[in-house]
């Protein structure tokens, strides 16, 4: 979907006013999109987006994201992924038709006359006299339930998730409605946390003039180092980064100084204001666009004929380790 | 909602800036001042600024010339003491006779603009921007942050003289200035040639206005900000659009004689205030020489960081305290000083954990590869060892070898980079080493440097915590409403070593000086020195 296609079907509601998208941000949404959608076997796509402002890029890239994660989304959640699981993880639950949730360490994987079974020990439960019981479940079964390594969302999260995945659905098109609640991040933004989230407050956006969806709970954020379910994850950029995402967003030069050689992600979308192209940064683009490959018909979607002045956009194909 | 409070009014409100962007350029002829550039431009080629008399003489010459120059003062206004400072020149330059004639000119032409008293540019600006008619209008910003040090052509005092003219003007002096303001246009009063590239880079890129206006006297050159932009690659590059301003611009030709002066008086400038070495020696490290509002300045490690407050003296949070580069550090930045040490707070804090662990060894051991890169970089540049990295699938800058051997940086923070690195380095024959004790070697060393910055995250975090709790009991809410002033002193509880200052930056000197490490850290008291004016 070209910004152009963005900017007629999202509104911006910001404190009470609407707004269209104005195209910076279709822009920005676009590109977080085509990062998130191009992921090529054994290369790296590293990005640089070069803005006059950078705050609120990063969630509008993020959106992008999404949206595109949401249409690549494939059911995987399957019995191998489960069975190469190391003995005494612990895994969620919830049985699909009476809507139960457990919580419990899997103690072992059993098999007879050609079926297999995984057998778990619940830890969690609405019921206590459920606590300890080590429940069977027969591979043929394994659909029944929605088994997750992260914690499923709380109820009002799961309401707020709901809400999101419908929005999100609805300007990507065809969704499987278990993406939203499949426990996979479809991208990191390594950003300062505080900043990032005072500066998405209040602004809700609305798809097709749809009822407005708060960008917080449409973003369906949670912090890398916690355990909960999300869709993004926010990093701060210090320290080392868990996890492995088809997309990292370094938003700024603190990001990107700190995690320039991110390996969590194959993509990488940096995002700078026009101060923070520092020569440094310049060096290491000059150095990515010396071993950099042709981008050519691998890559999907078509690529808008222009952009609007102040953003700059370089996007660089290399070797993966 | 409004652009004050609204993120994303804002940031539309800067695509849209970026978008109309146009620069005008204001030529006013008026011989007498084009005289004065010429003359002073011919006479400071005579100079011998190795003598200290001559350089002393170049620089009354540069601030004569540049309170014509820089000034929206009428040319009689006492302020200017333009026939004053005419008659210190003469009797200075007395001692040089070839000089005579171009004296004599320069005399003239200063009577002749003093007599007259006319400043076209205030002219303009009064009769473009009249009071009646910028009600409600917003903003028009004039930048009078012209050189580091007092700007000459400006009374100290700028809001109230500004606001004579028009309530509208607002000066802007540094970064701080510009903090969540918008501009209907900003006024460049003259060639801006010693302004901070910085902060006349922040004025152009940063979406702050729609119009800039140039005002130049005939002989003045003036030249947009320089400014990087991302090498192409073949997808995206034809499919971006410059800004209107940029289109517009066109290279004029720059008469470097007449630049002469003005080069010269940023490098003198700074030369005056801390003498440090200009090219490197063994026992020199490279350095940036920062002044403060309070007349003070220090020497930094220039690959160093030091941790910043937000511009407007607001904290909410640990969050609110930055690390910046050195390098990045600009006027109206609040900074953070350890006086008496290198200047960074978290080698200190380190220093005790480290100690307290009994285990001071860890830096040495982990980082004793940089002697193999040091002895590599002999025989091979920065650049070449970047390219032969790039080879092995490592991608890194020239700059990041360069900090890599320095004290500040502790080496690659990527684990493959790393390897790679060391590998080279053994194939270059700068770590000998079996196969096998190679990859041990590795191992280790990656592991003692993740240890080490974990030590440093520590002290980082300890550090922001204690300088939090002491900011906050300090200013208690004034940190809160009010700004900070341009020197506070900060105690850590527990810390008796511990003093930190917290400075506002005057001008950073943006050219790198080579000094003894012991200079790092000592605070220099600049108060009463002639250059600052």
């Amino acid at each position: 979907m070209l910004p152009s296609e963005l900017s007629v079907r999202i509104s911006v509601l910001d404190g009470g006013e609407k707004h269209i998208l104005p195209d910076w941000a279709a822009s920005l949404v676009w590109l977080g999109a085509w990062c998130r959608k191009n992921q090529i076997m054994g290369r790296r796509l590293i990005v640089f987006a070069v803005l006059p402002s950078r705050e609120l890029a990063a969630a509008f890239a993020s959106l992008g994201c999404l949206v595109a994660g949401s249409i690549a989304f494939e059911d995987k959640i399957s019995w191998p992924i489960f069975r190469a699981l190391p003995l005494g993880r612990g895994v969620f639950w919830k049985h699909k038709s009476n809507g139960t949730h457990y919580g419990g360490d899997i103690v072992g994987f059993s098999g007879s006359d050609g079926e297999e079974f995984i057998e778990v020990k619940i830890t969690k439960a609405a019921k206590r006299s459920s606590l300890g019981v080590i429940m069977t479940v027969n591979k043929r079964h394994f659909d029944d339930y929605r088994f997750t390594e992260n914690k499923p969302p709380s109820t009002a999260k799961s309401v707020s998730f709901d809400v999101a995945g419908q929005a999100l659905g609805a300007l990507a098109g065809v969704v499987d409605p278990k993406w939203i609640m499949t426990d996979f991040a479809e991208g990191l933004i390594v950003t300062s946390i505080t900043a990032f989230e005072s500066s998405i407050e209040n602004l809700a956006l609305s798809i097709d003039s749809g009822p407005p969806v708060s960008v917080s709970d449409l973003l369906c954020l949670g912090r890398n180092k916690g355990h909960g379910h999300a869709k993004l994850r926010l990093e701060p950029p210090k320290g080392t980064i868990e996890g492995r995402f088809p997309l990292a967003i370094l938003d700024g030069g603190k990001a990107f100084s700190v995690h320039e050689h991110i390996n969590a992600a194959r993509n990488v979308l940096i995002i700078l204001d026009r101060s923070e192209h520092v020569i440094e940064v310049h060096d290491v683009a000059k150095s990515l666009k010396s071993i950099s490959q042709d981008i050519g018909v691998d890559f999907a979607d078509v690529i808008p004929l222009t952009f609007t002045p102040g953003i700059e956009i370089a996007a660089y194909l290399i070797e993966e380790l | 909602m409004n652009i004050n409070s609204s993120v994303f009014l804002r940031v539309s409100h800067i695509f849209d800036n970026c978008k109309q962007l146009s620069l005008t350029r204001y030529h006013f002829q008026f011989p007498l001042v084009e005289t004065v550039i010429q003359v002073s431009s011919r006479l400071f080629q005579m100079l011998d600024r190795a003598d200290p008399a001559q350089s002393e003489i170049s620089r009354r010459l540069w601030v004569m010339k540049s309170s014509i120059l820089f000034t929206i003062l009428p040319f009689d206004d006492p302020t200017l003491k333009l026939l004053d400072q005419m008659q210190e020149l003469e009797h200075l330059l007395e001692y040089l006779p070839d000089a005579a004639p171009l004296v004599a000119s320069l005399r003239g032409a200063i009577t002749g603009i003093a007599a007259s008293g006319k400043n076209l540019k205030r002219e303009w600006l009064v009769k473009k921007y009249p009071e009646a008619l910028c009600e409600e209008n917003g903003l028009i910003g004039i930048l009078t942050g012209l050189s580091a040090g007092r700007s000459p052509g400006w009374p100290l005092e700028k809001d109230g003289y500004l606001a004579e003219l028009n309530s509208q003007l607002l000066p802007i002096g540094s970064k701080k200035d510009l903090k969540s303001n918008f501009f209907k246009a900003i006024i460049l009063p003259c060639a801006c040639n010693n302004t901070s590239p910085l902060l006349l880079s922040e004025l152009f890129y940063a979406g702050l206005t729609t119009k800039l206006e140039v005002l130049l006297y005939s002989g003045e050159r003036f030249q947009p900000p320089k400014r990087l932009l991302l090498p192409s690659d073949g997808v995206f590059s034809e499919r971006l659009q410059s800004s209107k301003m940029e289109d517009d611009v066109v290279a004029l030709p720059i008469d470097q004689a007449t630049l002469a002066l003005d080069a010269w008086i940023d490098v003198a400038f700074w030369q005056a205030l801390h003498s440090g070495a200009r090219s490197s020696h063994d026992d020199l490290l490279p350095a940036r020489y920062m002044l403060f509002f309070d007349g003070t300045g220090i020497f930094l490690p220039e690959d160093g960081s030091i941790m910043t407050l937000p511009i407007d003296g607001k904290l909410t949070d640990e969050s609110d305290l930055c690390m910046v580069r050195i390098e990045n550090v600009c006027e109206g930045d609040i900074v953070v000083i350890r006086s008496g040490s290198s200047g960074g707070l978290v080698d200190k804090a380190s220093e005790r954990i480290l100690g307290r662990d009994n285990n001071e060894s860890l830096f040495d051991k982990a980082t004793d590869w940089k002697d193999a890169l040091d002895a590599l970089l002999v025989t091979h540049s920065n650049e070449e060892v970047a390219a032969e990295l790039c080879m092995r699938g490592s991608p890194v800058s020239a700059a990041s070898i360069q900090r890599w051997i320095g004290p500040d940086v502790l080496g690659p923070r990527n684990e493959s980079v790393f390897r790679e690195l060391i590998y080279l380095l053994a194939a270059k024959g700068k770590i000998q080493k079996t196969s096998l004790e190679l990859a041990s070697y590795t191992d280790i060393r990656w592991r003692l440097l993740q240890d080490l910055r974990r030590l440093h995250q520590k002290a980082g975090s300890l550090i922001r915590q204690d300088l939090f709790k002491a900011l906050f009991s300090k200013f208690g809410n004034k940190s809160e409403g009010g700004t900070l002033s341009g020197r506070e002193v900060v105690r850590i509880e527990g810390d008796a070593d511990a003093q930190l200052l917290i400075l506002r930056v005057a001008a950073v000197d943006s050219i790198t000086a080579y000094v003894k490490p012991s200079r790092f850290g000592k605070i220099d008291n600049l108060v009463g020195n002639k250059w600052l004016g």
